[in-house]
């Protein structure tokens, strides 16, 4: 048990914590850990010992759709109170980050505009029209999402993110958050080792935190990052420069981006697909073909497939209904070489790196890092 | 209390799932998880005088602020929260509720039902 998310480490746009704080968010931290590590598999335990016998001496089988095993578990306390405590968790690790947040909301702001004016670039394009599917819904259960700006020059939602996901993944992202970023970059390194891209956009960078380890993994490289919401790319741009990076931050849609044709060597994202319904994914696979040159790669950090085990698949399904992401089984089931080949890569340029040691591997047993090269 | 832009508290999306008997018990709930981690940063604050008692050093708030634990104390906090929340959540995360099990007996299921079925 570690629970210990105070190893995060500091830079200059981290908020500050009091003690108390600091031990608010360490209460959180084991609860995460707590209900992911040890109740996860009870409640596996209990499916397969106890709760899938009794319905199979009633039916004459176990549950062999997800529609049955959501019957079972929607009926057994044990479930209805792990959904219960994993949700209001979810929903206290929010509001007591943002208490932080709003706290030092003010000093963040000023301190972001120094430092974006150092080093890099940030362009906010306060015209561009949200998508239905990110206005309609708050992913995460975080109030306002990444989008909402509470003031002027808001990087609210980029502060609350980089400590809340912290916390939430009981520092399991690394002190930085950027494992996964680490890992795509480790697996384009991998899958093409002659590969030494100029310019590379990261889509839907969020805080920033896989975009780094791409200027990290290809030194001299030109790293853009593009995402909808402002208050997170100020956020990112800030976060950049205290850390030392040079990099270029833009408010784009990922799906149509202003770059013309063949603009970039690397395209790529982490935990974005998942939260994009199926057309959206598929405009996007399209817009990373059109800005790939000839011999560029697009590499996608996120769910490789979607479980067939009904009780598995069952669960991979929690956060569609219990933590405001409605789109997490359309990337887990798209069949990935297909979207690439309706973009225009060839079905023999598709490749897939599993990351088995990943993240929350209790949980998200199937994710890692797909893409293709454009020939 | 900040005075600059406040936060919205609730997420825009589709209502909370009812998981319990109704809303209001779930709301119960999560208010008694929110006074669980006033109650876990109170201990630790109190651990923290503890700790600078121990050091020889006055219990100021500027020494309590800037305590930082060693790797042993962060051990053994984290440990005192796990034994905490087990505790806390026990009732929450009975595998099956009394009612089930009373049910299961009454229809003469043969078994022991409680048996075998602790979360251990």
């Amino acid at each position: 048990m570690t629970g210990n998310p105070v190893v995060q480490s500091p830079h200059a746009m981290l908020i500050e914590e009091t003690h108390d704080e600091r031990a608010r968010d360490a209460f959180i931290a084991s609860l995460r850990e707590y209900t992911m590590v040890e109740i996860y598999p009870r409640l596996r335990k209990h499916y397969d010992e106890v709760l899938a016998p009794r319905y199979a001496e009633r039916h004459g089988a176990a549950p062999a759709s997800v529609d049955r095993v959501r019957t079972v578990m929607e009926a057994s306390p044990f479930y209805m109170g792990y959904s219960l405590l994993v949700r209001g968790t979810q929903e206290l690790l929010w509001d007591t980050v943002g208490e932080a947040v709003e706290r030092q909301l003010p000093a963040l702001i000023e301190k972001a505009q120094v430092l974006r004016t150092g080093r890099g670039s940030l362009t906010l394009d306060a015209s561009l029209p949200l998508p239905n599917y990110t206005a309609a819904v708050d992913i995460h259960v975080m109030p306002g999402g990444f989008h909402t700006e509470i003031t002027e020059d808001d990087v609210f939602a980029g502060a609350l993110y980089d400590r809340g996901v912290h916390v939430f993944a009981f520092g399991g992202l690394g002190p930085l958050n950027d494992e996964l970023g680490v890992a795509t970059a480790a697996a384009v390194r991998q899958q093409f080792p002659d590969f030494a891209p100029q310019r590379i956009l990261d889509l839907g960078c969020g805080a920033g935190h896989a975009t780094l380890p791409l200027a990290d993994a290809f030194p001299g490289a030109e790293v853009q990052g593009v995402d909808l919401a402002a208050p997170m790319l100020r956020y990112a741009s800030a976060r950049a420069a205290a850390l030392g990076y040079s990099l270029h931050f833009s408010q784009q849609d990922a799906t149509h981006t202003h770059w013309p044709d063949a603009s970039f060597d690397l395209i790529t994202s982490t935990l974005l697909l998942h939260e994009m319904p199926r057309p959206a994914i598929l405009a996007l696979f399209r817009e990373c073909h059109r800005l790939l040159r000839p011999g560029g790669v697009m590499a996608h950090h996120d769910l490789l497939r979607w479980p067939d085990d009904p009780f598995d698949a069952f669960m991979m399904a929690w956060t569609t209904r219990h933590n405001n992401e409605p789109y997490e089984r359309a990337s887990g089931t798209l069949k990935f070489p297909d979207g690439c080949v309706g973009a225009g890569f060839d079905a023999a340029d598709v490749f897939v790196v599993a990351q088995p040691g990943a993240y929350l591997e209790e949980v998200y047993q199937v994710s890692g890092i797909r893409g293709a090269r454009k020939r | 209390m900040a005075t600059g832009p406040k936060r919205r508290r609730f997420a825009n999306g589709p209502p909370r799932p009812t998981y319990l008997a109704g809303v209001d018990a779930d709301r119960a709930v999560m208010m008694i998880l929110a006074l669980a981690a006033e109650v876990s940063a109170l201990r630790e604050r109190l651990d923290t005088h503890e700790q600078l008692a121990a050091a020889g050093v006055p219990a100021a708030l500027d020494s309590v602020e800037s305590f930082a634990p060693s790797e042993d104390v962060a051990a053994a906090r984290a440990a005192a929260r796990r034994s905490m929340i087990d505790r806390v959540t026990r009732v929450l995360l009975e595998p099956e509720s009394p009612r089930v099990r009373a049910a299961s007996e009454s229809h003469g299921a043969g078994d022991s039902p409680a048996a075998g079925e602790s979360p251990e």
